[in-house]
């Protein structure tokens, strides 16, 4: 990936970005974080990676993604309106009475691969097995975000894709860091992935040259199903809903100040990045 | 617990034609009882993993592909997978049939935890969710293979009791939605679904004797409901009595009563298990202790048919 691409990637992530902290503002949401981190994984998949066709979006060759994470509902249907899989305006009445986009991404939304809330690796498994049953050629990938691999019901389905090993499985799991979130170190969850008969990457989640040096050695995968361990996290935060964004909804100031916050993170990379 | 009329071994041969044809998955979230792991011949084994089966369930189904779930063990698989039935497969209203081979007959000595009679009060209140319960052989192969055809989720509750064919072999007359009227008559109206279907004819015998003339229904889909059917009966009859293998909450009795609230509101019996956990036992001792015989259905017809609305 050359500068420029790295350029209009990270320019694409921005206006995501923005979409995100507009779309908590008029449906009142608060809790934007997973949202936020998940942005470059996601841009670098349905940008650079994934084969998707927006105008032709029950093509059987297409690549699927299950989003796990649930709370990233919103970074994804930003990238889905972006691609042109529906009309940009339907962000403007997420999770309200009436409107397309579900809390809790919804199998009729044009886009959505697979229904959300639950574990998504699951899913992602038996949807890689029915595309394999099928004799086509679509991968599935599944985000899974900080704090899943906690869950002990994931374990069932990570020890069954090892065992089936479809050949077309990957999985990103977010990683922060953070200690508070009883988040497990990234060497704990390699070890623990490994037993399991996966195999493992690790990229930084904030960088598309990391995220694209992982993707790239996946290619040349065996049928085993490979985990990438994104680090992403703190510095994903806007400060406008810091300290206590979980307990209040953003209010119309809280957004404007939101937005110039992205757009002078965003000149301080360097213009676009 | 061998013998004819299982409908176990009814539904068991009914996925056997169709793997190998067509559509349909076959998946065991236990060890292969009924294929060895071959995707494809329509056949996956992944182990005991409830929550994951439903979940490989939904994913497999989302290009519209069937997916019968063989469920061998207790009906304690939907309690224990309840949040993935209802996330990842009623609310976006995949084509997944969960099949539960026990109606906790052949468990008897598991006691409480194993021998699960709430099953189809939970599955009935799930919305876009059918529920089956067909009462032998012949009609369990029949409506497990007319689920290939339907558009939706489904919960079929299977026993490995052996009571005796009902209905003959390539009687084909069985469909979601839909009830068989076993008996006519014009004394009381016995509603029944699985096992107790045979006590229920039981019984309409014994009644016949004393000068009451039963009209037994094998109401084999508890949902949806055959409400026409069973309204149509109990105006004839005046008076119903309910025979389930089950919670006396929110199963058959359930959705008769609701029924008849509704619409024609007559004096019902409930022959069932009361408001308690099971206990150990063979399946013959747990018949009589929780009184799922005919001769409780004949004493509630007694006690309905004298307050009969005429």
């Amino acid at each position: 990936m050359d500068d420029a691409r790295r350029g209009e990637l990270a320019e694409i992530a921005l206006n995501i970005r923005k979409d995100v902290v507009r779309m908590a503002g008029v449906s009142r949401s608060y809790g934007l974080s997973p949202a936020l981190s998940v942005v470059e994984l996601l841009v670098y998949l349905y940008w650079e990676f994934m084969k998707v066709f927006p105008s032709r979006r029950n093509n059987p060759e297409r690549d699927r993604l299950v989003l796990s994470s649930v709370s990233a509902a919103p970074a994804l249907y930003a990238c889905l309106s972006s691609l042109g899989f529906f009309d940009r305006d339907e962000l403007w009445s997420y999770r309200r009475l009436g409107g397309m986009l579900q809390g809790h991404p919804d199998i009729r939304t044009p886009g959505i691969d697979a229904p959300g809330g639950t574990n998504g690796l699951g899913i992602a498994l038996g949807l890689a097995l029915q595309i394999r049953m099928a004799g086509h050629a679509g991968r599935v990938f599944c985000v899974m975000g900080v704090g899943e691999p906690r869950w002990d019901g994931l374990w069932e389905s990570i020890d069954a894709a090892a065992g089936l090993a479809p050949g077309n499985l990957f999985m990103i799991m977010e990683s922060s860091g953070d200690p508070r979130c009883g988040v497990e170190a990234e060497a704990t969850l390699i070890n623990r992935l490994g037993a399991f008969g996966w195999r493992t990457d690790v990229a930084d989640g904030r960088d598309f040259a990391s995220i694209e040096r992982a993707f790239r050695s996946i290619e040349t995968s065996g049928p085993e199903p490979v985990a990438i361990i994104a680090l992403t996290g703190s510095n994903q935060r806007l400060d406008a809903f810091e300290p206590d964004a979980r307990d209040t909804p953003p209010s119309l100031d809280d957004v404007e100040r939101a937005l110039s916050e992205l757009d002078t993170k965003a000149g301080d990379h360097g213009g676009s990045a | 617990m061998n013998g004819p009329g299982r409908s176990y071994d009814g539904a068991r041969d009914a996925l056997s034609c169709m793997k190998g044809g067509g559509n349909a998955v076959i998946l065991e979230p236990d060890r292969a009882t009924l294929n060895a792991n071959e995707p494809d011949l329509g056949g996956i084994s992944i182990g005991p993993s409830e929550q994951n089966a439903v979940l490989v369930a939904s994913g497999l189904s989302l290009d519209g592909r069937r997916v019968f779930i063989w469920a061998p063990g207790s009906p304690l698989f939907v309690a224990r997978s309840y949040e993935q039935i209802r996330t990842a497969v009623a609310i976006p209203n995949l084509k997944v049939v969960i099949l539960s081979s026990h109606d906790w007959t052949a468990l008897g000595h598991d006691g409480a935890v194993g021998l699960m009679c709430e099953d189809i009060a939970l599955m009935r209140v799930m919305p876009n969710m059918a529920v089956l319960v067909p009462s032998d052989r012949n009609s369990a192969f029949a409506l497990t293979r007319s689920l290939a055809g339907h558009d939706g989720p489904a919960y079929v509750r299977l026993s490995m009791a052996a009571a005796g064919d009902i209905y003959d072999y390539g009687d084909g007359d069985f469909a979601v939605g839909g009830a068989r009227l076993l008996t006519e008559g014009d004394g009381v109206t016995v509603a029944s679904c699985g096992v107790m279907v045979k006590e229920a004819l039981e019984a309409a015998k014994v009644l016949s004797q004393q000068g009451i003339n039963a009209e037994v229904i094998d109401c084999y889909s508890i949902k949806p409901f055959p409400e026409r059917m069973l309204l149509a009966s109990v105006r004839r009859t005046g008076c119903c009595v309910v025979a389930e293998k089950h919670a006396n909450a929110a199963g058959l009795y359930g959705a008769v009563t609701e029924c008849l609230a509704r619409n024609y509101t007559v004096p019902v019996r409930s022959v069932a298990i009361g408001d308690s956990f099971a206990t150990s036992g063979t399946h013959e001792e747990m018949q009589e202790y929780y009184g799922l015989t005919h001769r409780e259905i004949v004493h509630n017809v007694v006690q309905v048919w004298a307050m009969r609305r005429r």
